[in-house]
């Protein structure tokens, strides 16, 4: 009888690491299935106090029963280079709001065993995701709330001015560190210089996170179209999230008829998209009557209704393709939060005085 | 007079509902549908691992949504139903997702106000919401509902132009044009679609239209061919069986209209219903024997109650069927008809006809329908103005005999007792001349009720007692209320 192989990548408490690292707590999270790596996150301690997050890759995975070893190390394997690489660019470039990289490295967990090295990458430690933030709250803080989206909206821009675009942009990859957000998990980023392993795929990130269009098959096209469009898509959805705890594909697919819906429909996203796009305004308005006061609900529903265009090709400002700039800079989204967070802070549309 | 609401003719031409009607009657589904829903993916499992150990909120709200995303719903029921039932309010959008996964989502159609209030309402949603194709096509409607023709066909242009090959859009602009006059520019929209060659619902309604031009569908062969053994549900091709049925009635084969209209019955649209019992009413009564319940139809349903003499229930039948195509004009005409000459009821006729001819202007029947409703409740400025809007010379001859009538209505109505005589003279002598019993029969009642109200002579008991007994020789039930009112005002007189 076959049986699980060993996953080294669990046995990692208490062992000292290289560079005055050790590691001291497993965190609560299950195992993380977020950005294609199965990995297993610790809290870490260097010798001189600081506390780190370190994500441990689980390569057991690849010698499950029945698997093709060589096939599924291979991919794995590529896709911790990638990621590797992605952060160590955001890093040199001092990405301020994406969560600093601080080392990669390895560790031998079981001499005795084949393939018992585990390889780590070691993060700045959050204190949680934006999620937890939110379910503490007893109201809404609008302040806090377009803090966090201007500071996701300038660790998106960082990323896109480096020909990067993280993919997989959700509530649980949006992280407090310190006083300030941070995007985390460059797992399902893509690069415009590299092609990444999961590039090929129409869905890259989470599927309930998903674009509209990658659901019925719709990527778009070209890697502005393909890439920085989803960054858009994700960044109106966190939006929506932020404000409403709700999902605005979800809302979408909750106006359309049963036999409009993603995998289900049959004809085609051309075929679709009226009726997408009906959805799509019904969900803005449900989107503009649950933000509070209703001046912010408006300026939420123009943000919204340009960022997660149900094509790609029509995201972003629309100012931006009068101008024939282009359309999926995310500057003018970054000053409209700013804008939106400062009138908060000072009470103009409901914020935490 | 009024005159008679007329179902010669029907062909099955879409009806163009408002959106959010459409959508619930499935017309809008694809022919086939794909069964390509996986199950939770890791990250959803990840979710319900991280609320059932948590038990926040948080997780719960995205749990429910990226079951509905991921087209699961079942697995993130549990935490909706903790959603619906929690203490704390959650957002709209997170009630109607979690109503959605629940299952206990009711969409209440928008009510409807009066035209102008309808048009309104829809300008101020299509302001919001520019790109929406539908919300322009319900605009559409409002405006040729309200009479606003140009403003409809604009409307409908940057409908097609957003969604210039969608199926109930083109089926929308072929219904708008068809009712403008347009039936080439209607059949051409559809007969140049890409997909008529595969959607049956395009096909109906591309039959439907060239056989109103008089000619037969060149994809007759393919129509038939759809409408056998094609595997489509029989609800999808149900108006195509109707299409093809009315195209052979056409043709006087009536044996092959009727298995194709039985074709059409198996699980017929309310339009397909309300064919096949036209079919029944005007060309083969064998048909009536197939069709089972009717109150799908409002239009089924208020011919048949006129046929029984259900007056009341025709007339609330007709003003459904309004309501479902409210710029039609037959409707009305029927509801006109039912509420002047069946019911008495003036006033009710009166609003019936004004509603009609906003979207209807050019409709002879309910101008006339109108004058002589106008004159019963004593508006005879607004009866005259309307008598002068009237196009004459495209008048048939039996609309020229009511036409005459009822200007012997209002000359009554207004003193000119002379004039009224004469023209109601004119339309009886007309009348039988044609040799149109049903005609002679109204216009001799009219002017008799007309002569009864004014002070008795000696020639009017004779005008009376003739008229009585046309309208009883002909057994004629739409006269029988008037006549009875005629009838009392004799026994009155000779007490």
């Amino acid at each position: 009888m076959a049986t699980a192989p060993r996953n080294f990548a669990a046995e990692l408490l208490d062992r000292e690491l290289d560079n005055g690292w050790r590691v001291t707590r497993q965190l609560a999270r299950g195992p993380s299935a977020t950005g294609g790596q199965f990995s297993i996150g610790y809290e870490v301690t260097r010798t001189d106090g600081v506390r780190a997050f370190l994500k441990a890759i689980d390569f057991s995975r690849a010698f499950r029963p029945g698997g093709d070893p060589a096939r599924l190390l291979q991919a794995m394997t590529e896709a911790f280079n990638h990621e590797r690489e992605l952060c160590k660019t955001c890093s040199v470039r001092r990405m301020s709001r994406i969560v600093s990289y601080l080392e990669d490295g390895t560790v031998e967990v079981d001499p005795t065993q084949p393939y018992s090295t585990v390889q780590y990458l070691i993060f700045e430690l959050a204190s949680g995701d934006v999620r937890a933030q939110l379910e503490v709250m007893q109201q809404l803080d609008n302040a806090f709330v377009l803090r966090t989206l201007h500071a996701v909206t300038v660790g998106l821009k960082q990323m896109h001015a480096a020909g990067l675009a993280h993919q997989d942009l959700k509530p649980s990859n949006v992280l407090q560190c310190g006083t300030s957000a941070k995007i985390a998990d460059l797992g399902r980023a893509s690069s415009q210089a590299v092609v990444a392993p999961h590039d090929s795929l129409s869905i890259t990130g989470d599927r309930g996170y998903a674009p509209i269009n990658q659901l019925y098959g719709e990527t778009g096209h070209g890697w502005d179209a393909r890439r920085r469009a989803t960054d858009l898509y994700h960044l109106g959805n966190v939006a929506v999230f932020l404000f409403t705890k709700g999902n605005i594909t979800a809302a979408m697919i909750a106006e359309l008829g049963e036999f409009q819906r993603p995998g289900v429909w049959s004809e085609g996203f051309a075929q679709v998209l009226p009726y997408v796009r009906h959805a799509f305004e019904t969900a803005l308005e449900e989107l503009k009557l649950s933000v509070s006061p209703m001046i912010l609900g408006k300026e939420i529903k123009s943000i919204v209704r340009q960022l997660c265009d149900p094509e790609p090709d029509r995201r972003g400002h629309p100012e931006s393709r009068i101008r024939h700039e282009n359309q999926f800079d995310l500057q003018r989204y970054v000053s409209w939060f700013e804008r939106l967070a400062k009138q908060a802070e000072l009470g103009f549309t409901g914020g935490a005085r | 007079m009024t005159l008679d609401p007329n179902d010669e003719s029907r062909a099955i031409v879409p009806q163009w509902r408002a959106f959010e009607h459409a959508r619930r009657t499935g017309e809008l589904d694809p022919a086939s549908i794909l069964d390509a829903v996986q199950g939770p993916s890791e990250a959803l499992q990840k979710l319900h691992h991280e609320w059932t150990a948590s038990g926040a909120m948080t997780f719960a709200s995205e749990l429910v949504a990226g079951s509905l995303v991921e087209g699961v719903p079942e697995y993130g029921r549990s935490a909706a139903t903790v959603l619906a039932s929690a203490a704390a309010s959650t957002s709209r959008v997170v009630d109607v997702i979690v109503s959605e996964v629940l299952g206990t989502r009711s969409r209440l159609p928008k009510r409807r106000g009066p035209p102008q209030e309808e048009v309104h309402r829809l300008r101020h949603e299509v302001a919001d919401r520019l790109r929406d194709p539908f919300a322009w096509v319900d605009l559409a409607r409002a405006y040729e509902g309200s009479g606003s023709n140009q403003k409809a066909d604009q409307a409908m242009s940057i409908a097609l132009a957003l969604a210039p090959n969608n199926r109930y859009i083109l089926r929308s602009a072929s219904r708008l044009f068809q009712h403008q006059g347009e039936i080439e520019k209607a059949h051409r929209l559809v007969a140049r679609a890409p997909q008529i060659r595969s959607d049956p619902w395009l096909l109906a309604t591309e039959m439907a239209l060239a056989g109103l031009m008089g000619r037969s569908s060149r994809h007759m062969r393919l129509a038939l061919q759809l409408s056998g053994d094609s595997g489509q549900s029989p609800w999808q091709i149900s108006e195509l069986r109707s299409a093809l049925g009315s195209a052979e009635l056409t043709t006087g084969s009536v044996k092959k209209a009727r298995k194709l209209f039985r074709g059409s019955l198996e699980d017929p649209t309310d339009n397909s219903l309300a064919q096949a019992h036209w079919a029944a009413r005007r060309h083969d009564p064998g048909l009536r024997s197939q069709i089972g319940d009717i109150t799908a139809s409002a239009e089924a349903v208020a011919w048949q109650e006129y046929r029984d003499e259900h007056w009341l229930q025709a007339l609330a039948a007709a003003e459904q069927w309004h309501a479902a195509e409210p710029f039609l004009a037959q409707p009305l005409i029927l509801g006109t008809h039912l509420a002047a000459s069946c019911l008495l009821d003036y006033e009710k006729a009166e609003e019936l006809a004004m509603l009609g001819l906003r979207a209807n202007p050019e409709s002879f029947t309910l101008s006339n329908n109108y004058i002589y409703a106008a004159a019963h409740v004593g508006k005879i400025i607004e009866a005259e103005k309307q008598l002068y809007k009237l196009d004459l010379v495209a008048l048939t001859d039996r609309e020229r005999i009511v036409h005459t009538a009822t200007k012997g209505l209002v000359a009554f109505r207004k003193g000119t007792t002379e004039e009224g005589r004469l023209l109601y003279r004119e339309a009886i002598g007309l009348a039988s001349s044609h040799n149109d019993p049903a005609i002679l029969a109204s216009a001799l009642l009219n002017f008799a009720v007309e002569e009864s109200r004014l002070e008795a002579r000696p020639d009017s008991l004779q005008l009376a007692e003739e008229a009585l007994a046309k309208v009883a020789k002909g057994r004629f039930p739409t006269l029988l209320p008037l006549a009875n009112v005629l009838s009392a005002s004799i026994r009155r007189a000779a007490d």
